[in-house]
């Protein structure tokens, strides 16, 4: 099927395209747009039906992971119990694994206290450690006792000339770091500018048309130059120095 | 049916369907060639076509007609276009315009439902080699004979900007029938 005659170049301006390349080249399946009704109706219905967003709960969180190991350890538990069925062995008896993780564990820890205990050989005196703490308490009273010993300290004082040294070191330091800093800005600017002159012409008058409305446009006219005009010395050369005046002339009429 | 009447109706849950009804009846077929005329493909056009109607199914009630009905679902559509290019491009690992071009012109060259002659085809090669939104332009000015103000409605774009890019547009159509004859 084709598209009903949507070609009309009476109203649409000057330019029309030659005759040979006018007329729809595309076409569609037969009674696709019949088909397009029911499939997009039929969309629509089943949205309207199950109330898509209302429809689901989102389960508690952790549900999957758990859901994902329990499924994994069943499959590994009734593995084992084929094997053991196919190697002649009888199955264990019910709940067996479970009770034996927990005697297991019971063991272990009664294990490494009996291991603890072996292990230090040093022993001390009955009531040390009360008697300890009273012998360090009166010794701390008795030389709180004693007379406090004075200490001197030294003073030192700065001569003239180190502090006419600090400041020079000073001052030099900070002409050091501004001048690092305006050296790595217009490094940055002239990059910036390098990149630029890099992207095609083209592009970047798509990118202004896009991009821009009347009124920059208008701006951008202020800075527009003839090529020819050198006299003014002020003024940085325009952004439409390079561009032919017939082109320019044409842009200008059609955005006005 | 009018557009007022087609609002008016889906508004009510009794008449809400008859409505949809008839905005597919009315709308359909503009709006596939709109998308169409962008993305070249018909099973293309035939997803994003979809995605359009659901949205405009879903979102129709929440129309504040501050503008036609028809540019909202054109716009709609335009957006739907939009990002299924950008998708593409993604996906094929294109960064640029003139990539995707290539990309949509091999599309062109596969496709079964174009019987167009050579110079219609290559019509539609210089139509390619537009940035995408210039070829929205272009495409909307030309065979959809929109006028500016509504296509600056739909793209939220100036008239005048529109108007250079339409001007830009013919040039290079012009440029590349000639260089290729």
């Amino acid at each position: 099927m084709r598209e009903e005659n949507t070609y009309r170049h009476e109203e649409s301006g000057s330019w029309k395209l030659p005759a040979e390349f006018t007329g729809n080249p595309f076409s569609t399946p037969e009674n696709y747009f019949d088909t397009l009704k029911k499939n997009i109706l039929h969309q629509v219905a089943v949205e309207n039906k199950v109330g898509i967003e209302e429809s689901f709960t989102q389960p508690e969180a952790g549900f999957f992971e758990q859901q994902k190991s329990q499924i994994l350890n069943q499959i590994a538990l009734e593995d084992n119990h084929e094997q053991a069925d196919l190697a002649g062995f009888t199955r264990e008896p019910e709940g067996y694994f479970e009770e034996a993780t927990e005697r297991l564990s019971d063991w272990i820890a009664l294990q490494e206290h009996a291991e603890a205990a072996e292990k230090s050989p040093w022993i001390m005196p009955e009531g040390y450690f009360s008697a300890a703490q009273k012998n360090i308490t009166r010794k701390i009273a008795s030389s709180s006792d004693e007379q406090p010993v004075v200490k001197k300290t030294k003073v030192l004082s700065l001569s003239p000339r180190f502090m006419q040294y600090m400041a020079a070191a000073c001052l030099l330091f900070a002409l050091s770091i501004g001048a690092l800093y305006w050296n790595t800005t217009s490094e940055f600017n002239y990059n910036a500018e390098y990149s630029l002159s890099d992207i095609p012409e083209d592009e970047l008058i798509n990118y202004l048309i896009q991009s821009s409305d009347n009124d920059d446009i208008y701006y951008m006219s202020q800075f527009i130059e003839s090529a020819d005009d050198h006299s003014d010395h002020d003024h940085a050369p325009g952004v439409g120095c390079l561009i032919d005046d017939e082109i320019l002339e044409d842009y200008i009429n059609f955005v006005q | 049916m009018e557009d007022s009447i087609i609002i008016a109706k889906f508004s009510d849950p009794r008449t809400k369907e008859e409505a949809f009804n008839a905005l597919l009846e009315k709308y359909q077929q503009r709006i596939y060639w709109h998308i169409r005329r962008m993305v070249i493909s018909h099973d293309d056009t035939d997803d994003v076509l979809q995605d359009v109607f659901i949205k405009v199914w879903r979102n129709l009630d929440k129309f504040r007609k501050d503008s036609q009905l028809y540019t909202w679902m054109y716009r709609i559509a335009t957006n739907e276009c939009i990002t299924f290019l950008n998708r593409k491009k993604q996906r094929n690992n294109i960064s640029l315009d003139n990539e995707n071009s290539e990309y949509l012109a091999n599309t062109l060259s596969s496709s079964s439902y174009f019987d167009g002659t050579e110079a219609q085809r290559k019509l539609q090669k210089a139509l390619l080699t537009l940035p995408d939104k210039q070829r929205l332009v272009f495409n909307m000015k030309y065979f959809e004979d929109l006028k500016y103000d509504e296509i600056s409605d739909i793209l939220g774009t100036s008239v005048g900007a529109l108007k250079a890019s339409y001007h830009l547009a013919v040039k290079k159509i012009k440029l590349f029938l000639e260089q290729n004859d």
